[in-house]
C-alpha cells in the first residue's frame, strides 16, 4: 500500500442545473518522501486533486487513502483534524493573514499542531529571520511565499502540498522557492506534491503526474530527479 | 482559540475601526434607549414609592356615612396587620384670597401623626387654629402663597358646622404624597375640582367626629406601592377592615342613636320646662293684667274723690277770701275817713302853728332857721374857741411870766395879758349875747321839729294803716290767685290722671292683646316644638347602621393617575426600544455578513490550516460581541443618565414629584445587554454559518456572484429602452441583489418610521391646543353663577358681563360634571345643556373628525366626544347612562359623536334633560366670547354679584402648553435618537455596500468611468433604495405613531390622531438629507478604491 492512494476519484460540481465533472476518475499513488509534480493545462483538474488530497474539498466518489486512513470517509471534524495535523498547504497567492507578522503567520499554524517545529528555526530555514516581524504588506512576493512555506513546514505535516507555488514569483525567486521545497523533501523526507503548469519542472520530481481533462493522462517516475538549480527555463 | 488568531481578531478590529464603531454605536444607541426608557418607569415608580414610604403615605383610607369616633380608631388598631391608624377631618370650602376664589380641601393633621407626613418646604408649622399650611406645588400651578390670609366659606353657608375659624393664614408651604398630581380630583362641592389644599391643626375644626381614617399596613413599605404584589398584600387587611366595619358601624350607630336619644330627651325636658315656664308666665301675666285692671279701677275712683275734694275745698277757700275782701273794703272806707280828717283838719292846723313859730323868730322856713342857728352856733363856737385860745395864751403867758425874767418880755407879756383879758371880756359878753340869741332859736326849732314830727307821725300812721290795708288786699288778691292756681293745678292733675287713666286703659288693652298674641305664639311654639320632638323621635328610630367605604391607593386620584402614568411609560418602553433593537440587529447582520463574505479567503486559509469551524467563526463572534458589550456598557450608562431624568422631568411638569431616585435596574440592564449580545452573536453566527459550511477550497475562491437574469422591467421595452446604461445597471442591481435591497429598505424604513412617529407625536400633542381652544371652543371662558339665582338676576349678571370691555358675546346655559357609564365602565364628563342646536353652534364648532358631515343637536339624543365613545365603547345609536345635576342616573341615546380633545363632553337639549330626569335643568353658567382680554378682566368678573367662579381658557391653555412642552422634550429626544439611528444605519449600509462591490467599482474605474460616473453608479442605487425605504417608512411610521399615541393618551385627553403632511415630508427629507450626507462622505471612500489592489484576484 502506498503512502497516498487515489482510487477512482470523481469530483462533480453541481451549479444550478449544470453538472461539471472536474475529475472524471483519477487513480494514482504516491510514496512517502516522494517529490511529486502534478502538471497539466489550466482547468485540467490539478488543483481539484490537490484540494481533495489536502482535505480542503471532498470527492464525489472514489477512495482516497493517506497513510492508511480513508480520507474520503472522513467527516467534517475528521477532515479538519486531518488538515490540522497531517497537511501543510502552500497556495499560489500565499494567503497570509495580513494582520499578522511573518512570524505570527507561522505561529498561527503551529499553535494548533501536535508536534510543530520551532517557529523561529523554520523562519530561519526559509531565510527570513530578518523579516520575521514584518507584515505581509511589507514583504515582497517571494518573501511572502517563503513565509507561507515556513508556515506549512512548521506544522511538521505528513504531506506538503503546493498549488503553483511559484505562479506569482519571478524566475529566480521561484527557483529559490522550489529549491527550498526540494531540500525539505530530501532532508526531512517530507512527501511533497507540487502543482505546476510549467512542464520544465517535471525533471525535478520523483514522480510526475500529468492531468488532462479531469483524468490522469500519465504518471512518470524519474529515476534521477534533477536539482532545480540545474533546470533552466 | 489560538493566540495568533486572537491577535488577528484584535488587529482586524483596529483596521476596520469604522465598522467596529458603527456596530458599537448602534448597540449603544439601542441599549441606551432600551435601558433608559425601560428604566424610566421603574425609576419613576421607585422614586415616588420611596417618597411615599418616607412620608408614610397611607395604604388605606376609610370613609363612613356617619363619620368616625375614637372608638373606631381603637377598634381598627386591633386589626391584624395594621400599623398606624389616624383620624382626619376634612371639608371642602371656597377660599377667597385677593379676589380670587379657590376650591380648597381643608384637611386636619395631628402634630405627632406618623402617617401621610408632609414635607415642610417653606415657612413654619401652625401654632394655633387660625394658621394653616398651603401647597408648595410644582411648575404648572402653585397653591396659595405664603402669608396669604384666606376667607373660607361654603356655598351652603354651613362653614361653622365644620370649621371653628372663618379665616386662615398661611404660615408654611408643604408637599404631600397625598397630592402628587397637580390635578387633585373632585371636591364635594357640586363636583367642582379641588384646586388646592390646606392643612390645619385639628383645633381648627369644630366637628367632634373624624371625616376619614387613614391607615398604614405593617410591612407594606417593603413592597413597591405600584406593584401587584403590594395590592395583593393589602387586600387581606382591607377585607379584615371591612369585616370589622360590620360590627364597628353598629357600634357607631348605637352611639349616635344614644347621643340622639340623649339630645331628644334633653329636648323633651326642655319642652316640659318650657311648657311649665310658659304656663307660669301666662298665669303671672294674667295676674298682672288683673292687677293692672284693678289699679285702673282704683285710679278712677281716686280721681273721682279728688275731684270732689277739689270742689269742696275750693268753695271754702273762695268763701274765706270773699269775707276777707269784705273786711278790707270796710277798713278802707274807714281809713279814707281818717285820712280826710287828718288832711283837712289836723295837718293844716299843725302847719299854721309851725308857720307862726317861724314868723316869731323871723325866718320863713325851717332851713333858714337851721341856718341861723348854725350861724349863731358858729359864733358861739368861734367865741368859745377864741376864748379858749385866749385862755390858753394866758396860761402860756403865765407860764412865761413865771419863767422869764426879762422885763421887756415881762412887760410885753403883761401887756399882752392885759390885752387878752380885755379881749376876753369882750368875747365873754359876745358869747353871752350869742348864747342868749340862740335859745329862742333852738326853742323854735324844737317846736317846729315837734310839729313836723307830729305831722310825720300822723302821716306815717295813715300810711302804715293804708299799707296794712293794701297788704291785706294784696293778700286777698294773692289768695285768689293762689286759689286759682291751686284749682288749676288740681284740675290739671286730675286731667293728667284722667289721661293717664285713659292711657292706662289703652295700655291694658294692648297688653291684653299682646298677651293673647304671645300666648298664642307661645303655644304655637310649644306645639311646633312638640311636633319636632315627635319627628326627631321618628328620625331617630330610622337611624341606620353606618356604612364604611374602604379605599386603597387606587382610589386616591393622585396615586392612581401616577400609577397610570407609570403604566404608560412601560408601554412606551415596551414599544420604542424594540424598534431600535430590531434596527440594531439588522445592522449587525448586514455588517457581519459583509465582513464574513469579504474575508472568506482568510477563512479559507484558516480552515485549510486546520482551524475548526468555531475557531474561524469566533473571530467574527468576538468582533461582534466585543462591540456589543462595549456598546452595551456605554449605552447603559448614557441611557440611565439621560432618559429617566428627561422623562421624569417631563412628567414633573404635571406632577409635584420628589427628587428622582436613580438606581440601576440590574435586571433590565442584564436583560437588555444579554439580549443584544445574544442577538448579535446569533446574527453573526448566522452570517458566518454559510461560510462555515463551505469546503476550504471553495472559500479560497471568490464567491460566485448570483446569476444574471432578466428583470421584469426588461419585459417592458417601452420603458426599458429609454433607460440610460447606468440606469439599466442600477435597475438590475437593485433587483438582483435582493438581500441588499431588502436590508437597505428595511433599515431606511425603520429610521423614517421613527422620525415620522417622533414628529407625529409632536404634531398630535401640539394641535390639540389650537384645535380644541381655537377651533372647537368658540368661547373663551365660563362664568359659574351662584346657586339659586332667579332668572332676572341671571339676566342682570349677563348684562353686566356683556358690558365689560372686550366681551363680544355671552350665552346662558346649564353645565355640570356628571358620571357617565356603560355597564361597569365609568367616566366623568361635563354635560352642557344648550337650548338648541343654534346656541350650541354659536359657542362651539361641533364636527366629526373624520368626515365633514354636519352634526345636529336635537331632542332625540346626546352628542358625546370621540374619546368618551372610545373609552366606553359606544357608537351612534347606543345607550349611555348619565347623571343629572342631582345625581339621578338615566339612560340616553347617543345621537352623534364629535371631535374633542380635552375632557369629555355631553351635549343635550333642555327637553332631552327634562324628558329623562323629570325636572328642568338650572341655568348655572355663562359662556363668554372675548375679543381680547384686559388685565383686570377676571377680577372684574369675579366681583360681579351673582358670580361664583370664573374660568377662562387663557390660563388653561398656558397649563396645557406647559404640559405639552414637557412632552415635547421627550419627543425631541426621540427625534434626535431616530435621526442618529438613521445616520448610523445609512452610513453603515453604504459603507458595506461599497466594500462589497469594491471589485466592481475598481473595474469601472479601469474601464474609464470618471469620478462622477462612479459616484452616480453607487448613489443612484442608494437614493432609489433610500427613497423606497422612506416611503415604506412613512406607512410604518404612521402606524407606529398611532400606536404610541393611544398608549400615551390619558383618559381625558385625545391627542390629534393625524401626522401632519408637513411632518411626513419632513421625515422623508431628513432621511434623504442623511443619505446625501452619508453619500458625500462615501465619495472619499470611493476615491480611495485602488484599482489594482481591488482587482487582484485569488483565482
Amino acid at each position: 500500500m502506498s503512502y497516498i492512494e487515489f482510487k477512482g476519484v470523481k469530483k462533480i460540481y453541481h451549479v444550478g442545473e449544470v453538472d461539471i465533472e472536474a475529475l472524471a476518475g483519477v487513480d494514482f499513488s504516491i510514496d512517502k518522501g516522494e517529490f511529486v509534480i502534478v502538471a497539466g493545462a489550466s482547468g485540467a483538474g490539478k488543483s481539484t486533486i490537490l484540494n481533495i488530497l489536502g482535505g480542503m474539498d471532498t470527492c464525489s466518489t472514489g477512495e482516497i487513502i493517506v497513510d492508511g486512513a480513508r480520507v474520503d470517509q472522513m467527516n467534517e471534524k475528521q477532515l479538519t483534524d486531518y488538515r490540522r495535523y497531517d497537511i501543510g498547504f502552500v497556495f499560489q497567492f500565499y494567503n497570509l493573514v495580513q494582520n499578522l507578522t511573518a512570524l505570527e503567520n507561522v505561529e498561527l499554524a503551529t499553535q494548533i499542531c501536535k508536534n510543530p517545529l520551532d517557529v523561529n528555526l523554520t523562519v530561519e530555514q526559509v531565510g527570513l529571520q530578518d523579516r520575521k516581524n514584518n507584515f505581509p504588506s511589507q514583504l515582497s512576493g517571494g518573501e511572502q511565499q517563503r513565509v507561507a512555506i515556513a508556515r506549512a513546514l512548521a506544522k511538521n505535516p505528513k504531506l506538503l502540498l503546493c498549488d503553483e507555488p511559484t505562479g506569482a514569483l519571478d524566475y529566480n525567486t521561484g527557483k529559490q522557492v522550489l529549491k527550498l521545497l526540494q531540500d525539505t523533501c530530501r532532508t526531512q523526507g517530507m512527501t511533497v506534491v507540487i502543482i505546476t503548469h510549467n512542464l520544465a519542472l517535471c525533471p525535478m520530481g520523483d514522480k510526475v503526474i500529468k492531468v488532462k481533462n479531469g483524468k490522469i493522462s500519465s504518471i512518470t517516475v524519474n529515476e534521477n530527479p534533477v536539482n532545480v538549480e540545474m533546470i533552466e527555463w | 482559540m489560538s493566540k495568533n488568531l486572537l491577535k488577528d481578531t484584535l488587529r482586524t478590529i483596529r483596521k476596520t475601526f469604522a465598522k467596529f464603531v458603527t456596530l458599537f454605536a448602534i448597540v449603544a444607541l439601542g441599549v441606551a434607549f432600551f435601558v433608559g426608557v425601560s428604566a424610566a418607569a421603574p425609576i419613576m415608580s421607585v422614586s415616588v414609592d420611596k417618597y411615599n414610604d418616607e412620608n408614610s403615605f397611607m395604604d388605606l383610607q376609610i370613609y363612613s356615612t356617619f363619620g368616625f369616633e375614637e372608638g373606631d380608631i381603637e377598634a381598627l388598631e386591633t386589626v391584624d396587620g395594621i400599623e398606624e391608624v389616624v383620624g382626619t377631618k376634612f371639608v371642602d370650602v371656597i377660599g377667597k384670597y385677593e379676589n380670587k376664589l379657590w376650591v380648597i380641601r381643608v384637611e386636619s393633621y395631628q402634630p405627632n401623626q406618623n402617617l401621610n407626613n408632609f414635607v415642610l418646604k417653606e415657612g413654619r408649622m401652625p401654632k394655633n387654629k387660625n394658621e394653616c399650611l398651603a401647597e408648595k406645588g410644582g411648575s404648572l400651578r402653585t397653591g396659595v402663597p405664603l402669608g396669604a390670609v384666606i376667607d373660607v366659606t361654603r356655598p351652603e353657608n354651613d362653614t361653622d358646622d365644620y370649621l371653628d375659624v372663618n379665616q386662615l393664614t398661611v404660615v408654611g408651604l408643604v408637599d404631600t404624597p397625598e397630592y402628587v398630581n397637580e390635578e387633585k380630583g373632585n371636591s364635594t362641592l357640586s363636583n367642582q375640582a379641588i384646586q388646592t389644599f390646606l392643612f390645619v391643626p385639628e383645633e381648627s375644626f369644630s366637628t367632634d367626629y373624624y371625616s376619614s381614617i387613614i391607615i398604614t399596613v405593617d410591612g407594606a413599605k417593603e413592597l413597591n406601592g405600584f406593584s401587584q404584589a403590594y395590592t395583593d398584600f393589602i387586600d387581606p387587611v382591607q377585607e379584615r377592615i371591612e369585616t370589622l366595619a360590620t360590627t364597628q358601624s353598629q357600634v357607631r350607630r348605637d352611639r349616635i342613636y344614644q347621643e340622639a336619644m340623649e339630645e331628644y330627651n334633653d329636648g323633651l325636658q326642655e319642652y316640659e320646662d318650657g311648657k311649665k315656664e310658659f304656663n307660669d308666665e301666662i298665669a303671672k301675666a294674667q295676674r298682672e293684667i288683673n292687677d293692672a285692671k284693678q289699679k285702673l279701677v282704683d285710679g278712677e275712683q281716686e280721681i273721682k274723690d279728688n275731684e270732689e275734694k277739689l270742689e269742696t275745698e275750693s268753695a271754702k277757700a273762695l268763701l274765706d277770701l270773699d269775707n276777707a275782701q269784705k273786711d278790707l273794703e270796710k277798713g278802707l272806707v274807714e281809713w279814707k275817713a281818717q285820712k280826710a280828717k287828718f288832711d283837712e283838719e289836723t295837718k293844716p292846723a299843725l302847719l299854721s302853728q309851725k308857720n307862726s313859730i317861724l314868723v316869731q323868730v323871723g325866718v320863713s322856713s325851717l332851713d333858714q332857721l337851721n341856718g341861723l342857728i348854725t350861724q349863731v352856733q358858729g359864733n358861739v363856737t368861734n367865741l368859745q374857741t377864741k376864748i379858749n385860745d385866749k385862755n390858753t395864751r394866758l396860761q402860756e403867758i403865765e407860764v412865761l411870766l413865771n419863767t422869764t425874767t426879762d422885763p421887756t418880755e415881762i412887760a410885753t407879756l403883761n401887756a399882752e395879758k392885759q390885752a387878752i383879758n380885755a379881749e376876753l371880756q369882750t368875747l365873754q359878753t359876745n358869747l353871752a349875747t350869742a348864747t342868749a340869741t340862740l335859745v329862742p332859736l333852738t326853742q323854735a326849732r324844737d317846736g317846729i321839729n315837734q310839729i313836723d314830727a307830729g305831722i310825720a307821725s300822723g302821716e306815717a300812721q295813715l300810711t302804715s294803716a293804708k299799707q296794712l290795708l293794701d297788704e291785706g288786699a294784696g293778700k286777698v288778691w294773692a289768695g285768689r290767685l293762689e286759689l286759682e292756681e291751686t284749682k288749676k293745678d288740681a284740675l290739671q292733675k286730675i286731667a293728667d290722671a284722667k289721661v293717664e287713666l285713659a292711657d292706662g286703659k289703652v295700655e291694658l288693652a294692648d297688653a291684653e292683646k299682646k298677651f293673647a298674641e304671645e300666648k298664642e305664639k307661645g303655644q304655637k311654639e310649644l306645639d311646633d316644638g312638640w311636633a319636632d320632638l315627635v319627628k326627631a323621635k321618628e328620625d331617630i328610630s330610622k337611624i341606620e347602621k353606618a356604612e364604611w367605604t374602604v379605599l386603597d391607593r387606587d382610589m386616591n386620584y393622585s396615586s392612581k393617575t401616577f400609577k397610570d402614568t407609570i403604566a404608560q411609560m412601560r408601554s412606551i418602553a415596551a414599544v420604542f426600544p424594540v424598534f431600535f433593537f430590531l434596527v440594531a440587529a439588522l445592522v449587525c447582520l448586514t455588517t457581519m455578513t459583509r465582513m464574513v463574505d469579504e474575508q472568506r479567503g482568510q477563512i479559507g486559509v484558516l480552515r485549510a490550516l486546520g482551524y475548526g469551524k468555531l475557531a474561524c467563526a469566533s473571530k467574527y463572534l468576538i468582533y461582534a460581541i466585543l462591540a456589543t458589550l462595549l456598546g452595551g456598557f456605554v449605552g447603559t450608562i448614557f441611557g440611565l443618565l439621560i432618559f429617566p431624568g428627561v422623562v421624569y422631568t417631563a412628567w414633573g411638569m404635571m406632577y409635584v414629584l420628589p427628587p428622582i431616585q436613580l438606581f440601576v435596574p440590574w435586571d433590565l440592564v442584564i436583560l437588555s445587554n444579554g439580549l443584544f449580545v445574544s442577538v448579535m452573536a446569533l446574527t453573526t453566527w448566522f452570517a458566518a454559518r454559510q461560510s462555515m459550511n463551505e469546503v476550504p477550497s471553495q472559500l479560497l475562491r471568490p464567491k460566485s456572484p448570483p446569476m444574471g437574469k432578466k428583470i421584469i422591467l426588461e419585459r417592458l421595452p417601452l420603458i426599458w429602452n429609454r433607460f440610460s446604461f447606468t440606469s439599466k445597471v442600477t435597475a438590475r442591481n437593485i433587483i438582483r441583489y435582493k438581500k441588499r435591497f431588502l436590508m437597505t429598505v428595511i433599515g431606511i424604513a425603520g429610521c423614517t418610521a421613527l422620525l415620522v412617529a417622533g414628529f407625529g407625536i409632536k404634531d398630535s400633542i401640539s394641535t390639540i391646543v389650537d384645535k380644541q381652544f381655537n377651533q372647537i371652543y368658540q368661547y373663551d371662558g365660563q362664568v359659574a353663577l351662584d346657586d339659586d339665582l332667579v332668572q332676572s338676576k341671571i339676566n342682570e349678571v349677563q348684562t353686566e358681563i356683556n358690558n365689560l370691555e372686550g366681551v363680544t358675546n355671552s350665552l346662558q346655559l346649564t353645565s355640570y360634571q356628571a358620571k357617565t357609564m356603560v355597564n361597569n365602565d365609568e367616566q366623568v364628563a361635563t354635560v352642557y345643556v344648550y337650548k338648541n342646536d343654534e346656541e350650541l353652534k354659536s359657542m362651539n364648532d361641533i364636527r366629526h373628525r373624520k368626515d365633514s358631515k354636519e352634526i345636529i343637536l336635537d331632542d332625540s339624543g346626546v352628542i358625546i366626544d370621540e374619546k368618551l365613545a372610545e373609552l366606553l365603547n359606544l357608537s351612534v345609536g347606543d345607550t349611555i347612562s348619565i347623571e343629572s345635576e342631582n345625581e339621578i342616573i338615566k339612560d340616553f341615546v347617543v345621537s352623534d359623536i364629535n371631535e374633542m380633545y380635552v375632557n369629555h363632553s355631553v351635549f343635550m337639549t333642555p327637553t332631552a334633560y327634562e324628558n329623562a330626569f323629570g325636572i328642568k335643568p338650572t341655568t348655572n353658567i355663562l359662556q363668554v366670547v372675548l375679543d381680547y382680554e384686559t388685565s383686570d378682566f377676571l377680577q372684574k368678573v369675579s366681583y360681579i354679584d351673582g358670580v361664583q367662579s370664573v374660568s377662562f381658557y387663557g390660563s388653561l391653555i398656558e397649563n396645557f402648553n406647559n404640559m405639552i412642552n414637557g412632552l415635547n422634550v421627550v419627543v425631541v429626544v426621540l427625534i434626535v435618537c431616530a435621526g442618529l439611528l438613521a445616520f448610523v444605519v445609512l452610513s453603515n449600509l453604504t459603507n458595506v455596500n461599497i466594500s462589497e462591490r469594491q471589485r466592481e467599482i475598481a473595474t469601472l474605474k479601469v474601464l474609464g468611468f470618471n469620478r462622477k460616473e462612479v459616484n452616480m453608479y453607487i448613489y443612484k442605487e442608494n437614493l432609489i433604495l433610500t427613497f423606497i425605504g422612506s416611503i415604506f417608512g412613512l406607512g410604518l411610521g404612521v402606524v407606529l405613531h398611532k400606536f404610541i399615541i393611544l398608549m400615551v393618551e390619558m383618559d381625558y385627553i385625545m391627542f390629534g390622531r393625524d401626522v401632519s403632511v408637513f411632518s411626513l415630508i419632513l421625515s422623508v427629507l431628513i432621511t434623504m438629507f442623511f443619505a446625501l450626507v452619508v453619500n458625500f462622505f462615501m465619495t472619499f471612500k470611493l476615491r480611495k478604491i485602488q484599482m489594482v489592489e481591488s482587482l487582484k484576484s485569488v483565482e
